[in-house]
């Protein structure tokens, strides 16, 4: 969910806020995916520490939350490490 | 109106969260300070300490932050210094909850042995976070 409100955010709101002048779709997705972001950051962080997992690992999957597609590669690798 | 509303309901649910917050600081004091395993009944009472959180102060602390969100837009906020500044430590006060319901439930789990806790520590970064929020709040406009 993270990663889809972000990639909607740079890869349409933002460009249509610079190159069609239509700052709207901005100020709408900006704080939900704001507030998405921190419900990731606070779901992740918890089921690390319950997990006790590497802490290389929770630096990379909190860092991920900034990079487009992050979100869905950590969110594979979260759901393999807790199969395996 | 509607604002006010939703102003008093985003004060009663940090309220609510915080107060959850300090339950989580002291039951994992308690637990780091006690030697030996977790009794039964300890472990019993971290249990409910989890139902509590999650059925309670996880969606407080949701509904805060969706309540502030709200406020902000309407009040188109977003562009002020002190909200840029509260902002990221919200974020990081909702970080330090989710770390320490992982601790509890790690504590459950490992019966107390293999938790790292610094209460001092800890009890700054919380209490200075919550003065500067209220301080950011109090004055605004700056």
């Amino acid at each position: 969910m993270e990663g889809s409100t972000l990639l909607l955010l740079i890869g349409i709101a933002v460009p249509l806020k610079y190159l069609a002048n239509t700052p709207e779709l901005v100020q709408l997705l900006g704080p939900i995916h704001g507030a998405i972001f921190i419900l990731y950051l606070w779901s992740f962080l918890n089921t690390s520490v319950q997990e006790n997992w590497n802490i290389r690992f929770i630096i990379m999957g909190c860092s991920a939350a900034f990079i487009p597609f992050g979100g869905f590669i950590v969110s594979k690798f979260v759901q393999n490490t807790l199969k395996g | 109106m509607i604002y006010l509303v939703i102003k008093t309901l985003h004060i009663f649910f940090v309220f609510l969260w915080i107060s959850g917050m300090i339950m989580q600081i002291l039951s994992l004091h308690v637990g780091k300070t006690l030697p030996g395993a977790l009794l039964p009944q300890e472990i019993a009472r971290l249990r409910c300490l989890i139902k509590y959180d999650r059925f309670v102060v996880a969606p407080a602390m949701f509904i805060t932050i969706g309540s502030g969100l709200f406020m902000a837009l309407n009040a188109e906020w977003f562009h002020y210094t002190w909200l840029q500044v509260k902002i990221p430590l919200v974020v990081l006060l909702a970080a330090i909850h989710g770390v320490h319901s992982g601790k509890i439930k790690r504590m459950i789990n490992t019966s107390g042995s293999d938790i790292s806790f610094n209460t001092v520590r800890v009890s700054i970064i919380f209490l200075s976070s919550i003065l500067i929020i209220i301080f950011l709040v109090v004055m605004k406009f700056i």
